[in-house]
């Protein structure tokens, strides 16, 4: 440790003294705050009297750590402070009213029966005192010998004191079993893919199975929780095979690992990397859509790389299991409001946990498409029951048109909230009566959907060596639009749907055709669901119905894309892989199975004797004939991709800067570099280029700065490329222009040994500063601030909205049930 | 240098021992919590911090959690938190009669008298429960119907006269 640190920790172990010393010498001095009244206010003024001393810290520790984040570490002293302070109130106030320190103070002086202890003690003489302090505080007031509060400051602790208990000591204990299989499960995963022991994929296999059926007896009759966790523990079993495997799908491979182990490493660092250093440079903002760089289970997985020794490939593979059960659960959570059954929602977890939505690990990308659905679906059945939940799904929506393929999440969104809507127009009327949520739902979305704005705002400096994007967004007529999503855009065709009834591996059935998946006793259960219960499984069906064709894209009867280009939805002309709506496809389906279950668990019960135990034996034979069905899929698919090489990482930096569009580039890279008139031969070939003023050209004119040898050009590799940028060392002889292979358009700053100069346009696309001096010159590159951390954080911001809003509301309802 | 990871981390950690202080009190409800209280709150978050610095280490890349000062820093802040979260939780656990009347008080807008506010509470919930605790906890001890403070609660009790002492103040009345 550093002298440093550790004077910032001594000043900060000062800072939180400070309360106490303060309170000390204030209830010494002033004799008015040792009377019993006025006790917690000396407390107070004490904690008050401390924060000069957090400032000074904060001052202190800017001075010692100079590059520094300020706002963090004022964020850190005030938390540290102000929870010190809070500690220490505590603690003086429990020496002042608690009543076991009390009852302790009187037996230390000598033992006593209980009456005796009683009578000293003055059960109701503490409540008085205890309504005195109250009101000396302000809290209460009495008038005409009745209390009323004065100020509801109060309220809000006891409302959280009285949620915590209601956790804490529910009035019924909770099964410790499930968290146990779970455990058991996990263990069990580890074993068998450990390499100790060469057990094959069939032991995995049957290992799930048993916890499955384990899983199912024990499923709690109370519904809570807990039940998720039986449903995820055979799941985490088969999970396990793709976790410890050495290979990854091919998308994996070449493009999502590569930028995941990039903005890992930088998260490690502790900051967001502004830029991709590949192809002259890009913004991270520019991909935060198609990369889903702040989705949570992603964020998990940085997180989890940042604090551990793992391999980036590894918190990959562990990012995306937490994803699909992240998913899991909120559809889990869906199926238990749809169907109020443990058994429904058991069964309809594992469809999407083990089906296509998750186990075929399908470019991570698909898993981006879906992880808003369960929890957009979910806020939209609580509206019915609270208006209040319009706002997390007014979140969500933005988060939504802000995440991967946004047109997709559009159309699904705008699809089933006019379902609900025509389903219960009372609720929709119900929810927009308060007016005010109408408007902070609006500003919810506007605010989750900035980094469509961001990304908007940029595209026209922007081109897709992917794609002609570029006569996309400008065909205006449908004959323009078929000609050009013929060639561009993916749709299913009809023999992935047939994936669900005879599932194929191989060549020919790619990630895409194996994502059409959910379990065949499961397609049994949904057709048992519209025949029990009509009513409830006519949603789901009609949008099972609506996603298939969705999926079926150009394939699909009527051509559903041409009639949204006509439609006028935005952006539409640009969105081209149609079958992933198939996840959404998926959860339709597996409603529809839950609602089966639900209806034949229901029936069930009502009959009796020997045909009910008949019954129930069916039904549960065939929620594990569809596991089977399912971990078997999975397992099958894994070794499908196993044909793969491993993985190698990629260098997202130093040469590639250099290089032509690779990897997340491939995306999106400036229009100036993308369709510059410039001669290969002419690219740059050094990170550093020194031209000499002589054979600078005139407007317009190109330097030759690609050629070997050309005349009065220096060329160097000898640069650093860091996070911020770029920044090298040179020697000049005399005035010389300074070329790198930067984008121009990355909005540059550049320093000449320390000082800001203009950076110069070259060649059309490229950054160059020029030098005037004879000598040695430290050059520095940096990109400069252009808004996306701001949306950043108001996107991490939003994820908390919505996590906070709905455990309070899960808090508040357990403590109602409590109540 | 304190960095956005530093609070994250804290705040992780701290969750991951309330995540298990719930599990356990819902599963088993300990009868003496205070020294499982201090042991999740406390150790718990040390021997994690200990744990991720040292796999840390292992890794070729160089990592947050490698350094022990952002560690450090992170462990400070999740003992605050801790000790915030313990010197509230008396409170929900013993279902603190000043929250009780805040409660009442806020559902009838026209106030209640003292005695409508007395009828709220049972000399049990005032004082039989809180002796009981106190026996559960070890700090008192009762011998044929008499009670005795227990070694351990006499340090307690000796600690908090210090204290109020120290301070200037009579003792607390509960």
């Amino acid at each position: 440790m550093l002298p440093s640190q550790l004077y910032f920790i001594a000043g900060l172990t000062a800072a939180c003294c400070a309360p106490f010393v303060a309170h000390l010498i204030l209830t010494r001095v002033f004799k008015r705050y040792a009377a019993e009244d006025e006790r917690q206010s000396g407390c107070l003024a004490g904690c008050a009297f401390g924060v000069p001393a957090a400032v000074a810290v904060f001052f202190a520790g800017r001075s010692l750590f100079p590059g520094g984040d300020p706002f963090s570490l004022a964020v850190y002293i005030t938390l540290v402070y102000g929870l010190a302070a809070y500690t220490y109130f505590h603690f003086f106030n429990i020496s002042e009213t608690s009543r076991r320190i009390r009852l302790l103070t009187l037996l230390s002086r000598g033992g006593m029966d209980g009456r005796e202890l009683a009578a000293r003690y003055d059960p109701w003489g503490a409540l008085g005192r205890r309504l005195g302090r109250l009101s000396g505080l302000g809290e209460l007031k009495e008038r005409e010998g009745r209390f009323s509060l004065a100020r509801r400051r109060l309220l809000v602790c006891a409302r959280a004191v009285f949620i915590l208990r209601s956790v804490l000591f529910p009035l019924e204990r909770t099964d410790w079993k499930p968290l146990a299989v779970l455990v058991l499960a996990a263990a069990g995963a580890g074993v068998c893919n450990s390499g100790i022991f060469p057990f094959p994929a069939s032991v995995v296999f049957l290992l799930s199975v048993v916890i499955c059926a384990v899983s199912l007896v024990l499923l709690d009759r109370r519904d809570g929780a807990s039940n998720f966790l039986l449903a995820a523990a055979p799941v985490v079993i088969v999970f396990s095979c793709f976790l410890f495997s050495p290979y990854l799908p091919s998308g994996d491979i070449d493009f999502h690992v590569p930028m995941f182990s990039y903005m890992a490493e930088h998260f490690s660092a502790g900051r967001v990397c502004p830029w991709i250093a590949s192809a002259g440079g890009i913004r991270t903002g520019f991909v935060h859509i198609s990369d889903f760089l702040t989705v949570p289970h992603r964020l998990t997985g940085y997180f989890l790389y940042t604090m551990t020794g793992m391999g980036a490939e590894f918190a990959y593979r562990l990012q995306f299991i937490l994803g699909v059960l992240f998913i899991g659960f909120g559809w889990w959570l869906v199926l238990k409001k749809l169907t109020g059954s443990r058994y429904a929602a058991f069964f309809g977890a594992l469809m999407v946990m083990l089906g296509g939505n998750g186990m075929t690990f399908h470019q991570e990308q698909a898993l981006a498409t879906q992880y808003l659905a369960p929890w957009f679906v979910l806020s939209l059945m609580k509206v019915r029951d609270d208006r209040s939940f319009i706002l997390p799904a007014a979140a969500i929506a933005g988060l939504g048109l802000s995440t991967h393929q946004p047109q997709l999440q559009m159309i699904a969104m705008v699809l089933t909230g006019v379902v609900f809507a025509a389903v219960s127009p009372a609720t929709v009327r119900a929810a927009w009566r308060v007016r005010w949520f109408g408007a902070a739902a609006v500003c919810l979305i506007v605010l989750a959907a900035l980094p469509s704005a961001y990304l908007l705002h940029h595209l026209p400096s922007l081109v897709s060596p992917m794609r002609e994007m570029d006569d996309l967004l400008a065909c205006t007529t449908l004959q323009q639009y078929d000609v050009l999503t013929g060639q561009q855009i993916a749709s299913a065709p009809r023999r992935y749907l047939e994936q669900y009834f005879m599932p194929r591996f191989g060549a020919e059935s790619g990630a895409d055709c194996c994502a059409f998946f959910v379990g065949r006793p499961a397609l049994v259960m949904a057709a048992a669901g519209v025949a029990l219960n009509f009513r409830a499984a006519l949603v789901p069906v009609f949008l099972a119905a609506c996603f298939m064709v969705l999926t079926l894209g150009l394939n699909s009867p009527g051509m559903v894309p041409r009639a949204l280009f006509l439609a006028g939805v935005p952006y539409i002309n640009v969105f081209r892989q149609w079958y992933h709506f198939f996840p959404l496809l998926n959860f339709c389906l597996s409603a529809a199975a839950a609602i089966g279950v639900a209806a034949a668990a229901a029936r069930i019960s009502r009959a009796a004797g020997g045909r009910r135990t008949v019954a129930a034996g069916c039904l549960a034979l065939a929620m594990l004939l569809n596991f089977v069905d399912l971990a078997h899929y999975a397992l099958s698919y894994t070794s499908v991709f196993a044909a793969n090489n491993r993985y190698v990482p990629p260098a997202v930096n130093g040469p590639l800067l250099l290089a032509g569009p690779d990897g997340p580039t491939e995306l999106f890279i400036y229009r100036s570099r993308g369709r510059a008139p410039v001669p290969d031969e002419l690219w740059p070939v050094a990170l550093i280029s020194l031209v000499d003023r002589a054979v600078v050209p005139g407007d317009g004119g190109m330097l030759p700065l690609g050629v070997e040898g050309a005349a009065g050009i220096t060329r160097s590799f000898d640069a650093a490329v860091t996070a911020e940028g770029l920044s090298c060392s040179v020697e000049i002889p005399g005035p010389r222009l300074l070329v790198t292979p930067l984008n121009y358009d990355l909005r540059l700053k550049a320093f000449v040994d320390g000082s800001p100069v203009p950076v110069h346009r070259v060649n059309g696309f490229l950054a160059g500063v020029e030098l005037e001096k004879q000598g040695r010159h430290a050059v520095k590159f940096a990109l400069a601030e252009d808004g996306y951390n701001f949306i950043l954080t108001v996107q991490y911001l939003m994820y908390v909205f919505v996590a906070v809003f709905l455990l309070a509301k899960y808090l508040e309802g357990r403590h109602a049930d409590g109540v | 240098m304190i960095t956005p990871l530093v609070i994250i981390s804290a705040i992780t950690v701290f969750s991951l021992s309330f995540a298990a202080h719930v599990y356990i009190w819902k599963v088993f409800r300990p009868a003496r919590q205070a020294v499982l209280l201090a042991a999740l709150f406390f150790a718990m978050p040390a021997l994690v911090f200990f744990a991720l610095f040292f796999w840390a280490r292992q890794g070729a890349v160089e990592r947050f959690a490698a350094s022990a000062s952002n560690l450090l820093y992170a462990l400070i802040l999740d003992y605050v938190l801790a000790g915030g979260y313990l010197l509230s939780y008396p409170a929900a656990q013993a279902s603190s009669p000043s929250l009780r009347v805040v409660l009442a008080l806020s559902s009838t807008p026209d106030g209640m008298t003292g005695d409508q506010l007395r009828a709220l509470f049972s000399e049990k919930e005032l004082f039989w429960d809180h002796l009981a605790r106190l026996e559960q906890e070890g700090l008192v001890v009762n011998t044929g119907g008499r009670w005795t403070a227990s070694p351990r609660g006499l340090r307690a009790a000796g600690f908090f006269a210090r204290y109020r002492s120290l301070l200037g103040l009579p003792e607390g009345n509960g």
